[in-house]
């Protein structure tokens, strides 16, 4: 391996001892501040007959208070310290709920073997552990403590959607930030400025959604008035700042890091195209933004928050932000494999069939070794003109050429009668472009049989409908995608967002012709959900 | 006097040097080593598997013995092996047996439908990754170990201890040797 131990272990501590002293600046500070703001609100009134207080303010701060302050302050960031960082990895996974992958379930055997080879692939020091965050969200992260433990975690909707080389890069990306050592100190920084966050998050749900009780707070509201509302500000203010603090803490998080786990994970699998195939599916889907976690995005392989700053490598960008650009990433591993932009597409459309192959029959063994003359080449269904180019450039999906084309993938769509009306089905990707009306009709309409990852898909779907609930739902997801394929306007781009709260299922929404575009499965997710509903409530 | 000090100062110098070069060596040697042992749990478990997965494709192919008892054969061979070099080869022949019983297996969808085979399958695919990582992984540190014991000056200390050049784990079969790894 080409770094050196040494200059890991230098720079792993130098990186949390410069955000211990941090740390206890802030609260040295923020003591301080409120210390003088509670003397010359009280003590400064009563005494502004004194002419030496009302000169000079900051004589208030005399020797002894300040002394029992900064003590007293740096008290309360050794407390803050330690309980952020005392069983680290157990508390950010419960607050994640993470669990611990199942030997006897199929794609979680497969995700507890992948780790298992990324932990021999880095010389076999690490016993790394395989979690699975229960979310549809895709992403996927790594996290070490003091004592030496790892985890490597990854959603159940990114494992879902990977094949096992694209699974293998991610969970090599993964190992990388674990061997060169700088898991340690995004995880330290993360857990100790995340309880910013948070409270920041509690006030700010206090604020737009009322007191956490909700039901009388029209009538609270009327009787208080006021002076509620300005307490209401205040805490607003302290919320922002908060807020700001939080961000500070990516201060110490270097953006280079993620580049530098990327040809890790080159280095290990020897295998570029397939962790650009992975980052472009992880970049044109929900990432997680407002699950719990969401405030140590440093953790994550792709930051799950919504920033203009990760596309931008100005001096505040790199200051601010966790991660590179994603399109210079995707970039660079291309050049590695001596791919251009279109190679991508052509590459992801082979690895959707071999996902199709690899789900149809989960434990087919992959070609790596042993069956590499043996294994038919996957031929995806009706698409004819696959192998001709299919231009799409990266992150900015071009114009479709004619009208309805799939914004997808350029092939023609066909007319079809689904459920009783009328759609436009993509024969190739299996995505369909549906009138806003005729969703509610579909979906309306009862189905008796989904198959068996339909559901698994609509259970996995599910389990984050009560937290997207309590968050303002804009703020989490949406985001311009693709140009739809009957406006064909590329100002007006459709907007990649959930259904509803209540049904999260990621769709795109066109809004001048309010027509939607369904990715395969996510309109029969949505149905399933729905008829699951629908079927509990009469039972 | 000061020319007796300064001689004498040289010399606790040199002989540092020659410690410190020393035990890095050491160090790396250990370290391949160790890469080594790495290699050889995950053979062990390639060689624990083959006999159920024989077992397993007995009852659906019996008229191909011949591949399964190539099979079995070459793996007790590869088990007997001892020296670095009779391991090699053995691992190969075994890796090509394997791999033309997998082809065979091709021709019989029952076997490939069955439970216990695609586990097996799977547990096989991923024991050939983990060799094949532990094989990067112990090339990579006998390549650092082989460029330091031959450059300047540890190549004096490395003549004098007779630290030996290692041996790459090199795969003979060329059809694998030409197998891309970055796949269009």
């Amino acid at each position: 391996m080409s770094y050196s131990f040494v200059q890991i272990e230098q720079s792993k501590s130098r990186t949390i001892q410069w955000s211990l002293a941090f740390l206890a600046v802030l609260y040295a500070l923020g003591a301080l501040l409120i210390v003088w703001v509670v003397k010359y609100f009280i003590f400064g009134r009563v005494s502004s007959d004194q002419i030496e207080l009302a000169s000079s303010p900051l004589s208030l701060l005399d020797l002894p208070t300040v002394l029992w302050t900064l003590g007293a302050a740096l008290c309360l960031s050794a407390v803050h310290w330690f309980s952020s960082t005392d069983a680290l990895i157990d508390k950010t996974l419960q607050y994640m709920s993470g669990r611990i992958a199942d030997e006897n379930v199929d794609d979680e055997r497969v995700f507890r073997h992948v780790v298992e080879e990324a932990a021999v692939a880095t010389g076999g020091k690490y016993h790394i552990e395989p979690y699975l965050i229960p979310t549809a969200a895709m992403n996927a992260f790594a996290l070490q403590d003091f004592q030496g433990r790892s985890v490597i975690g990854i959603t159940e909707g990114l494992l879902k959607r990977l094949n096992r080389e694209q699974l293998e890069a991610v969970i090599a990306h993964e190992a990388g930030h674990i061997a060169t050592g700088d898991c340690l100190e995004t995880t330290v920084t993360s857990v100790v400025f995340k309880a910013f966050d948070t409270i920041c998050d509690i006030s700010r749900r206090m604020l737009f959604f009322g007191n956490i009780s909700g039901n009388d707070r029209s009538s609270s509201r009327r009787e208080s008035g006021g002076s509620l509302m300005i307490l209401m500000l205040v805490i607003f203010l302290i919320a922002l700042v908060l807020k700001f603090i939080g961000y500070l803490g990516s201060l110490f998080i270097s953006r280079e890091r993620e580049y530098r786990a990327d040809a890790m994970s080159v280095q290990l699998t020897r295998n570029p195209l397939a962790l650009a195939e992975a980052l472009h599916i992880i970049d044109q889907r929900w990432k997680g933004g407002g699950m719990p976690g969401e405030a140590m995005d440093a953790i994550f392989i792709l930051s799950p928050r919504q920033s203009a700053y990760d596309d931008q490598e100005d001096v505040f960008s790199d200051l601010f932000s966790t991660h590179p650009p994603i399109k210079k990433r995707i970039g660079i591993l291309l050049d590695m494999a001596h791919a251009k932009a279109g190679d991508l597409d052509q590459a992801l459309a082979r690895a959707r069939s071999r996902f199709e192959t690899l789900h149809a029959d989960p434990l087919q063994p992959d070609s790596t070794l042993n069956s590499v003359p043996s294994v038919p080449v996957p031929v995806p269904l009706g698409m004819p003109g696959a192998s001709s180019n299919m231009p799409f450039p990266l992150g900015n999906p071009t114009m479709p050429t004619a009208k309805d084309h799939c914004p997808r993938c350029q092939t023609a769509l066909e007319p079809e009668t689904y459920e009783g009306v009328q759609i436009k089905k993509c024969p190739s990707c299996q995505g369909s472009l549906v009138g806003e009306m005729d969703v509610l009709h579909i979906v309306g309409t009862k189905e008796e049989h989904f198959d068996d990852r339909i559901h698994e898909l609509a259970r996995i779907t599910r389990q984050q409908v009560k937290v997207l609930q309590s968050n303002p739902f804009d703020r989490i997801y949406d985001q311009q995608s693709i140009v739809c394929p009957s406006c064909l306007d590329p100002q007006k781009k459709m907007t990649r967002r959930f259904v509803s709260p209540k049904y999260p299922v990621e769709v795109d929404k066109c809004k001048t012709c309010a027509r939607v575009w369904f990715d395969k499965d996510e309109l029969e997710i949505l149905q399933c959900l729905y008829e699951s509903d629908q079927s509990a409530v009469k039972s | 006097m000061v020319l007796l000090l300064i001689v004498l100062g040289i010399v606790v110098v040199v002989a540092l040097m020659v410690v410190g070069m020393y035990n890095g060596l050491v160090q790396m040697r250990v370290s391949f080593q160790n890469a080594w042992s790495q290699i050889d749990v995950q053979l062990k478990r390639r060689h624990d598997l083959i006999p159920n997965l024989v077992e397993t494709a007995k009852g659906y192919m019996s008229h191909e013995r011949g591949t399964l008892e190539s099979v079995t054969k070459a793996r007790q061979m590869a088990v007997d092996a001892s020296s670095i070099k009779d391991k090699l080869a053995a691992e190969n022949a075994l890796t090509s047996t394997l791999r033309s019983l997998m082809a065979v297996a091709e021709n019989y969808p029952n076997l490939k439908a069955d439970q216990t085979m695609l586990r097996l399958q799977e547990e096989l695919t991923t024991t050939e990754n983990k060799i094949g990582f532990a094989r990067q992984y112990y090339n990579d540190e006998v390549g650092r170990y082989n460029t330091a014991i031959q450059t300047f000056p540890n190549s004096i200390i490395a003549g004098q201890f007779a630290f030996k050049p290692a041996e790459f784990f090199q795969l003979e079969d060329a059809a694998e040797r030409n197998a891309p790894q970055v796949k269009f």
